[in-house]
């Protein structure tokens, strides 16, 4: 689902690098619409314009994550792997990918992935018994 | 033959009672053990799991099935499901801090890591779901926001369980104030404070 800049009003997308990082124009605050069955991303970036929020709530908003942000091992999400592992030992996952389901992509090392194509098709009758 | 199945159908009837599958959720460390034990140990004698305070102690879904706890004149039937802590990095220089040697840290990590997908896989075979946070930690964190987002457009129903209240610095109106369209029950998994609230909780939203 997309997101919107509360401050310029620019559109992004899930998991564009300018939600972590800050939107151009320098605010971190992005709105956000949850997915909802029937809600269609021209539906969603339609609602998404329409609404706004004063530049003293997003005044205070940054302030409150700026913070947070700093340590960006909190907000993690991979690119197209879900599971990375960094060295023998370290593992950084990407929770979100996973929870919606995604099969596993494991990324070894720089150009090296590992793809569970029949984990998302097991998982199902696995869990039933 | 006719006797045999209108005992199965009188059985039925009988068993007809519904278990509730109780998934416990929340970061490492969180508690979740320790709570699902205090309930397991006050209503069957025996606990589900090993707690300890090196983080990732639950590696795989720990069960304690058919647990029946009375909540007033309600009885509730629950499949207690202790599920591994989610985190989005594991890292077993963090274990080695506890004292294990850097074989047993990375053998930690790794099982950790499976224990992580095995609990995000589990999501499908849960009722309700308690998500445990440490009152003491600041509630604003990816894992909270994702597992919460994530039960509720699965539509399973959240209670959110503030548990740590007996520390000190613990601050369970914040996490109130983080997740305001969901149930919080403060309470403390260690000494049992509040924990009859959780029960009326669970009889009052579990589906």
């Amino acid at each position: 689902m997309p997101h919107k800049c509360a401050r310029c009003g620019r559109i992004y997308d899930d998991r564009a690098p300018e939600l972590m990082n800050g939107c151009s124009c320098g605010a971190r605050v992005f709105l956000y619409l949850r997915e909802k069955p029937g809600r269609t991303r021209e539906k969603t970036i339609e609602k998404l314009k329409s609404s706004e929020i004063s530049e003293k709530d997003i005044e205070i908003l940054n302030e409150k994550f700026a913070n947070e942000l700093k340590n960006l091992n909190k907000t993690i999400s991979l690119d197209i792997e879900n599971l990375l592992r960094v060295s023998e030992g370290k593992y950084i996952l990407d929770i979100a990918s996973l929870m919606r389901g995604d099969p596993i992509v494991i990324k070894e090392r720089e150009g090296v992935y590992y793809i569970d194509i029949p984990y998302s098709m097991k998982k199902k009758r696995r869990l039933e018994k | 033959m006719p006797w045999r199945r209108f005992v199965n159908w009188i059985r039925k009837i009988f068993s007809r009672r519904r278990v509730i599958r109780l998934g416990l959720y929340g970061p490492p460390n969180a508690g979740k053990t320790t709570l699902a034990n205090k309930i397991a140990i006050d209503w069957t004698g025996e606990p589900v799991g090993r707690v300890s305070e090196v983080p990732h102690e639950t590696r795989e879904v720990q069960k304690k099935e058919r647990v029946v706890v009375q909540v007033g004149n309600k009885k509730l039937i629950m499949n207690l499901l202790d599920m591994p802590g989610i985190a989005t990095k594991i890292d077993y220089e963090e274990f080695m801090k506890y004292g294990l040697s850097k074989k047993e840290a990375q053998k930690r990590a790794k099982e950790a890591t499976r224990g992580v997908i095995e609990a995000i896989k589990w999501l499908e075979n849960v009722d309700t779901a308690l998500v445990v946070m440490d009152s003491t930690k600041d509630p604003y964190t990816q894992v909270n926001i994702t597992i919460i987002g994530n039960l509720e457009a699965r539509d399973i129903p959240v209670i959110i369980v503030a548990n740590k209240i007996d520390l000190k610095d613990a601050k369970p109106e914040l996490i109130r104030e983080a997740f305001p369209q969901h149930p919080v029950v403060e309470i403390s998994g260690l000494t049992g404070k509040n924990i009859d609230l959780l029960y009326e909780a669970i009889a009052k939203y579990s589906r």
